[in-house]
């Protein structure tokens, strides 16, 4: 930021772009105007302010909006918070690829030429291509299933830490024909939720079978206004690469690394 | 900005009418990679 050191951030394409306290002081930061914010179970003060510039590898973001709290954000074990987390309203000034399987991401600009290039490349991997729409100011959704129930709308908020690659909710688990464990209530994100473990999840050819996720009232439909039957999150991508075209509003998820 | 005052997000439009420049002015390469450091963090929870 401003030319400073890199620093370590979290990607969440449910996020949007955040910093810690202590990154925002470093920065220098002036607070514009503050608000209540909700994440991870917390509840705390965020601060608006604008960031001069912001550097991911060799590209540079001028003039941004910026917000940062205290709220507490996933770290490894014994490592020290993260400076902040890069989010949706950054992925879509590019050609978006999180390169789970690859473990890279790679931002493109959004030019006809790369884009062309893209579409080449993901044809060649063998890449599903999804429609792609933006719900609530920047969550992704995509079409998805759970075993045959589907294809239904999906949200596509990757930061779902805690290894689980499904979240849904009871009611929609029995329509998909999946077990609820009633009997092992656990809870995320403070949310008391119970797990459950669909036979197969998917995004169009892209399939996970057997893959532990979670069922409660965590989906964002009363902020979207639409119905979603799932959010597919982190585990669930991990052996795949997915793309966010946010010109043409596709999404490509491939297992073929590039 | 208006609508947003409209909608009741004060913040957020006190926040976009202090963006000077061009918001979002991209520079630098055409496409750039960053490497995955972790593909695990801890889940949201620390003792404070």
């Amino acid at each position: 930021m401003s030319g400073r050191n890199p620093r370590k951030f979290l990607l969440d394409t449910g996020g949007t772009l955040s910093l810690s306290m202590a990154t925002a002081e470093e920065a220098g930061l002036r607070a514009v105007a503050t608000g209540r914010g909700r994440a991870g179970g917390q509840t705390f003060t965020m601060y608006f302010g604008v960031l001069d510039s912001f550097r991911m590898g060799d590209i540079e973001l001028r003039n941004l909006p910026v917000h940062w709290h205290d709220a507490v954000m996933p770290s490894a074990l014994g490592d020290p918070q993260p400076s902040g987390v890069i989010g949706t309203t950054i992925f879509y000034h590019f050609l978006t690829t999180m390169d789970y399987a690859n473990r890279a991401l790679i931002l493109r600009r959004k030019t006809s030429a790369k884009l062309r290039q893209f579409r080449v490349e993901a044809e060649r991997a063998g890449a599903e291509t999804l429609p792609l729409w933006l719900a609530a100011d920047h969550f992704p959704c995509t079409l998805g299933s759970l075993n045959d129930y589907g294809p239904r709308v999906v949200s596509l908020d990757t930061g779902g830490a805690g290894g689980i690659g499904v979240v849904t909710t009871g009611e929609v688990a029995g329509r998909a024909g999946i077990r609820v464990d009633y009997d092992r209530p656990t809870s995320f994100n403070r949310i008391p939720v119970h797990p459950c473990v669909p036979d197969r999840a998917s995004l169009g050819g892209a399939v996970a079978r057997d893959i532990y996720s979670i069922a409660g009232p965590l989906l964002m439909d009363d902020r979207f206004r639409f119905d979603t039957i799932a959010n597919f999150t982190h585990s669930f991508f991990k052996p795949y690469a997915i793309t966010f075209d946010f010109a043409d509003m596709n999404f490509h998820i491939t297992s073929s690394p590039r | 900005m208006p609508l947003l005052r409209e909608s009741g997000n004060e913040a957020y439009a006190a926040q976009l009418a202090a963006v000077t420049g061009t918001p979002y002015e991209v520079h630098g390469a055409q496409t750039t990679r960053l490497p995955f450091l972790a593909m695990d963090p801890f889940p949201w929870s620390r003792h404070r």
